[in-house]
Order: C-alpha cells, then sequence, then structure tokens
C-alpha cells in the first residue's frame, strides 16, 4: 500500500450563492507506505487529520488529490475499487464497538455481514465459517444466537474484529480501536489483533492518540499534526531519537508511570513546552505549517528543512554517505 | 501532620433495579487529609464515579440507599438535608465532571456560568464579581480571560471547556474539589496541562482533590495517596510509591502488568482472566477477585475479605495477596508482606 501525497479539503461553503468561500485542508499532502503484515501506526492529537486519513483508504472519503495506490492500482477511484475486490480485502475495526454493532441483529448475521457480501457460501459453510471466526477471536459458540447488548464492551470489540477478519482481508484500517476499552480489556484485545495478524499475516493500519499502545504494537510510526505528517519512523527512531519539536511535546505529554523521576519528567515537559511555544517560527514555516519531509536515515523522517536541521545538529542522510 | 478532614466510614450505596436494592459500593473507609491529592482508580463499573456522587450528595434519595457516616469537617454530610448541603456544595466543596460540553448550559455566557456560584455564596456587587471571573479564568491557565468570559461554550476548545468547569468549581475557594474523570476525553498534552492546572489550585488554595480516573499513568503522575476499587469495594490504599513500587493485591498487580507501557517487547499483554461481575451477581461473601485468579486455592481467601494494615498506612483487602504469584512466573516461597 503507497499512499501519496493525499489531500482531503472539506469546502467551507457561505455567502450570498452558498459559495465555496474556503477549504478545510483535513489532509494536506501525506505520503507513507505500508507493507504486507506490519502494523503502521498513525499517531495525531483530535483534528490532525487522522482518521480522515484512514477512511480516505477505506474509499469512504473522496480524495480531493493524490493517490492510494495498493498493489500498483491507484484506488481512489470508485471503478478500480470495484474491479480489484478491494473492499474485501480492506476492511475496519471501529472505534465504539457499541455504536458500530447493529444492535437488532444477532451475532450471527453481524459477522457474516460480510461473507454475505463478497462470499457466496451455503448456510452450512457461512455457520462453519462464523463459527471458526468466534473460535478465533476467543468466544463460546453460544454468542452465535445473542445480541451485542449481551456482551461486555471487550467482547464486542472482539465481535468487531471477528466481522473485519471475515474475508481474510490484507489490511486491517483500525482507527482507535482500544480507547473506549478499560486497561486489563485493552490487553485483551490487542493481543487477539497481535495473535490474529501473525495466523494471517494482514497489515495494520493503526490510528490512535495513545504513544503507548502504539509503542506496543506498531513497527513503523508516523506522527501527524495539522494534516501534515511531522515526523515518521521505526518505533527506536520516534521513541528514542525524535527530533521535531511536537514529537517531543507529544512522548513528554504522556503520563509516566515512574512515581521516583515524576518531578523530573514534569520539569523535562515544562521544558519542552517552554521550546513549542518560544520555537514556532523555527519548527513551522510562516503560515504555521509543517515543512516537507527530509530524511535524516535511511528510515528516519523529519519535517524540516536541511539547514534548519544543521542548526539542531542532525546530519542529514546524504551527509552520512558521504 | 495533616489533618483528616474528609472522613469516609463504612459507606454502602445501593440502587433500586426492580424493587430490589443491588449494592453498588460496599464498606467504604477511606480519609482524605487537608491539602492532600487522592487518586481514586478503577475500571470501568467498579463504583468509582458511585463513591464520588455519595460524597456530593448526588443522588436521587427515591432510589438509592446509603448507609454509614461521610464526616466533612466534623459534619456528616450523609444526615444533612437538601437545603445543608446545598450550602456546602459549592462553597465547600466543588465538582468537575468527566464532559465538559454536556455539563456546561449552552445557552449561557461563560462569565454568567462562573458568576451562578458567585451569586449563590457570596455577596459580591457586579463589578467585584466581574474581577473574580476575570481573575478564576486567569488560574485557570486561559490567555485571554476577558474575550473568553463572553463566549459561549460552544465557541471553546474541549481544554477550554474543562478549564472553565475546572473555574467554576474553585469560584469559591473550597476546601474539597472532587474531579470525576476530568481529562479522559481530551489529548495527551491537554490533559498534562489540565492536570498542571489542578496541581496549581492545590498549592495556592491549599485545598485537598479527590480524583477519579481509570488511567493509571494520570495518577503516578500526580496523586499522593491512591484508593484502588474494584467490584465496589476498595482493594488497596497506598501512598503512590507504595501502590506503583510494591503493589499487594493481586488486583493491583495484574492492573500495573497489563500496561502497555511497562511492556515494551512485542510480546503478549498480560490479561486478566473473566469480567468484573455485574451489579445483580455480585457475590455476598468471598473475595471478588477470586474468580478471576483461579490458580489460587479457595483456602487462601477470605470468607469475608477485611482490610489489613501491612504498615505505614499502607491497607490492602484478604490475606490472598500473601499467597498472590502470576501463573507463568514461579511460586514464590516467602510472602513480601
Amino acid at each position: 500500500m503507497q499512499i501519496k501525497d493525499l489531500k482531503v479539503y472539506y469546502p467551507v461553503r457561505g455567502g450570498f450563492w452558498n459559495r465555496i468561500v474556503d477549504w478545510v485542508k483535513a489532509v494536506d499532502g501525506i505520503s507513507f507506505n505500508i507493507k504486507a503484515g506490519e502494523t503502521y501506526g498513525l499517531i495525531g492529537e483530535s483534528g490532525s487529520g487522522k482518521s480522515t486519513t484512514g477512511k480516505s483508504i477505506l474509499g469512504l472519503q473522496k480524495v480531493t488529490s493524490g493517490s492510494i495506490k495498493y498493489n500498483g492500482h491507484d484506488v481512489t477511484k470508485k471503478s478500480v475499487r470495484r474491479s480489484l475486490k478491494y473492499n474485501h480485502d480492506v476492511q475496519m475495526i471501529f472505534q465504539d464497538p457499541q455504536s458500530s454493532l447493529n444492535p437488532e441483529k444477532r451475532v450471527e448475521e453481524i459477522i457474516a455481514e460480510p461473507l454475505r457480501n463478497f462470499e457466496h457460501l451455503s448456510k452450512h459453510q457461512e455457520k462453519l465459517r462464523v463459527l471458526q471466526l468466534l473460535d478465533i477471536v476467543g468466544l463460546d459458540p453460544d454468542a452465535l444466537y445473542k445480541y451485542p447488548f449481551q456482551f461486555s464492551g471487550g467482547q464486542r470489540q472482539r465481535i468487531g474484529i471477528a466481522r473485519a477478519v471475515a474475508t481474510n482481508p490484507k489490511l486491517i484500517v483500525a482507527d482507535e480501536p482500544v480507547s473506549a476499552l478499560d486497561l486489563s480489556v485493552q490487553a485483551q484485545v490487542l493481543n487477539f489483533m497481535k495473535k490474529i495478524q501473525r495466523e494471517f499475516n494482514i497489515s495494520y493500519l493503526f490510528i490512535s492518540h495513545d504513544l503507548g499502545v502504539v509503542r506496543h504494537m506498531c513497527d513503523n510510526i508516523a506522527i501527524m499534526n495539522h494534516g501534515r505528517l511531522v515526523e515518521v519512523g521505526t518505533k527506536e527512531d520516534i521513541y528514542k531519537h525524535p527530533v521535531h519539536i511536537y514529537t517531543k511535546r507529544l512522548l513528554a505529554a504522556i503520563p509516566s508511570i515512574d512515581v521516583e523521576h515524576r518531578e523530573e519528567h514534569r520539569a523535562e515537559r515544562k521544558r519542552i513546552e517552554k521550546i513549542y511555544q518560544d520555537k514556532k517560527d523555527f519548527y513551522y514555516d510562516q503560515n504555521g505549517k509543517a515543512f516537507p519531509l527530509t530524511k535524516i536515515s535511511p528510515t528516519h523522517f523529519v519535517a524540516l528543512p536541511k539547514d534548519k536541521l544543521r542548526q539542531l545538529n542532525v546530519s542529514t542522510d546524504e551527509e552520512v554517505e558521504s | 501532620m495533616a489533618k483528616q478532614f474528609l472522613d469516609i466510614k463504612d459507606v454502602n450505596t445501593s440502587f433500586e433495579m426492580d424493587g430490589k436494592y443491588y449494592n453498588a459500593i460496599s464498606d467504604i473507609n477511606l480519609h482524605v487529609n487537608s491539602n492532600e491529592f487522592l487518586a481514586v482508580v478503577g475500571e470501568s463499573g467498579c463504583g468509582k464515579s458511585t463513591l464520588a456522587k455519595t460524597i456530593m450528595g448526588l443522588h436521587d434519595p427515591a432510589y438509592t440507599k446509603i448507609s454509614g457516616q461521610v464526616d466533612f469537617e466534623g459534619h456528616d454530610l450523609l444526615k444533612m438535608s437538601e437545603k445543608q448541603l446545598n450550602h456546602y456544595r459549592g462553597s465547600k466543596m466543588g465538582m468537575i465532571f468527566q464532559d465538559p460540553l454536556s455539563s456546561l448550559n449552552p445557552l449561557k455566557k461563560v462569565k454568567d456560568q462562573i458568576s451562578e456560584s458567585l451569586d449563590y455564596h457570596t455577596k459580591l456587587n457586579s463589578k467585584q464579581k466581574n474581577d473574580r471571573v476575570i481573575k478564576l479564568l486567569g488560574e485557570v491557565g486561559i490567555d485571554d480571560p476577558k474575550l473568553i468570559a463572553n463566549e459561549f461554550p460552544y465557541q471553546l476548545s474541549g481544554g477550554m471547556r474543562q478549564r472553565v468547569l475546572i473555574a467554576i468549581a474553585i469560584a469559591c475557594e473550597p476546601d474539597l474539589i472532587i474531579a470525576d474523570e476530568p481529562t479522559t476525553a481530551l489529548d495527551v498534552t491537554i490533559q498534562a496541562q489540565i492536570l498542571d492546572v489542578l496541581r496549581k489550585i492545590r498549592k495556592e488554595n491549599h485545598s485537598s482533590i479527590i480524583l477519579i480516573t481509570h488511567d493509571l499513568g494520570v495518577v503516578a503522575d500526580t496523586a499522593d495517596r491512591v484508593a484502588v476499587m474494584y467490584a465496589g469495594q476498595i482493594v488497596e490504599v497506598g501512598t503512590v510509591q507504595q501502590i506503583f513500587e510494591h503493589p499487594l493485591h493481586p488486583y493491583t498487580r495484574s492492573l500495573l502488568r497489563s500496561m502497555p507501557e511497562l511492556n515494551t517487547t512485542s510480546d503478549d499483554l498480560y490479561v486478566i482472566d473473566g469480567q468484573v461481575p455485574s451489579l445483580k451477581k455480585m457475590p455476598k461473601t468471598g473475595d471478588r477477585f477470586a474468580p478471576r485468579i483461579p490458580w489460587i486455592k479457595a483456602s487462601e481467601h477470605e470468607k469475608n475479605p477485611v482490610m489489613h494494615d501491612v504498615g505505614n498506612e499502607h491497607f490492602v483487602r484478604c490475606s490472598c495477596y500473601k499467597h498472590f504469584y502470576f501463573p507463568d512466573q514461579k511460586k514464590v516461597s516467602e510472602n513480601n508482606g
């Protein structure tokens, strides 16, 4: 999956004829690649455009410009998606399991729905497949005839996962899959997601604001800020060697469970917050937008021009090579 | 020595459902010292919000039965009439709710909402009130208080709204502030700012704060003392160091182990088997956490678990903590209690 220069603008209408007076640039030119079998983390605060990116990849959101290439085919057009059976290969896990499962349907029908859409199975085969899926996510066979309200939050999210893997997808877009769940339930759901990934070689696009969860789940991470990517890299690049102040600020804001050093952690956070406030001009261009990405190592990209990186004593990739 | 100014003794709160009363929280014994940051942690449904509402007297008496005692500066809050309570709420106790949009009046300007409790509890004239509102908004970290005071809630961001709610809660400088999940709906960077505001208020107004949350990171970052709740009971109370560095109760230990933050390798996270018992199915006797740690023998649990004092104000419910071990780890021969 290659996403190149993706832009999604929403029109702002107003004035006499309800003309378009302005555009909200929800996603403003982002590019990244998701490899088969990996978990790609997309992190950002609310309003950063991360969910819009997820929706565009699923084809639920019309793209203003740019391309989303899946195995070499551009899937931003509906006709291409249909001929590729794209919606068969790409599925989604939603944030809120309460509102994403139809309350009037039994679990059997909920999980069978994608199967009925894409695979023409007999009644018997379909039931076997649903039972198999329930087994994968660790639910009892008698769950088949229950309604969503009869389950706890974690179980409901597992039903959502069962539905997402029903068609053997290649990519699952998981939009904040565990942020509505309690800690112990969250662990359960994350474990199932990992197990399924190992068994079926699925890629995840893991959209989240929780840096702890992303650190546990993801191999490669992109940090998004106001519709642009500010830093892209592997888990080590982002967590051990963050360069952009926005990444540093996000990392510093995570409450530390290290009680003994909490005063130091707090002081560090204040220090970074101050740099962030004072040096906004340095890290963002004159319109307050992030700069284009610059390569600083084969895997690590930062949204700063080369001369500014040099000021920060960060060597760019070409310099390392030469 | 700090004095105990809120003392909760043997509090039980039960709700009516289908003609029967079910215990939502039982056997709660907890005190808050003056100028203390106490955190109450637990998962959804463990009764932490019920406890907050019991202290504030916000339950509908038609459907709830409350027994026990909540001593606040020498008066029992549970025996007060609604009128007496109204005098306390706002002026001596303030509450901050989770969802700032639904707890603000959408039709009133920010300044009118803040001065509402000033109207009720103080005799300031309108000029003084206005000054006080501007000062309060400044205290909660709003850069341009004069502008924000004249805006409506929908014009503000989530973090700003939460700041306004805090300003309302501290308007009359209460001695006790109860914050029920104040940062759950916010981004981490905003969360850090709100927690800073709470810490600052506690320092400057010398008030005590009860922070109710499910986020262990927030607790470790801010609290002095921690009470861990499970299925309507407090299972462990101690200082933040005791809870995070030497947790004793099986539930506290399991919860800490299931945090992804601690587990940086790509191994599976620790999962607590089973589920929290529902209100109607709550066992009358026995350790409520026992069904979720089946590898611990029944004989090692108490029939009616009580809180054990393990020294230095650290309390644990049930004696099973002495024998607890994780199934994938070797059984420890000597206990650390």
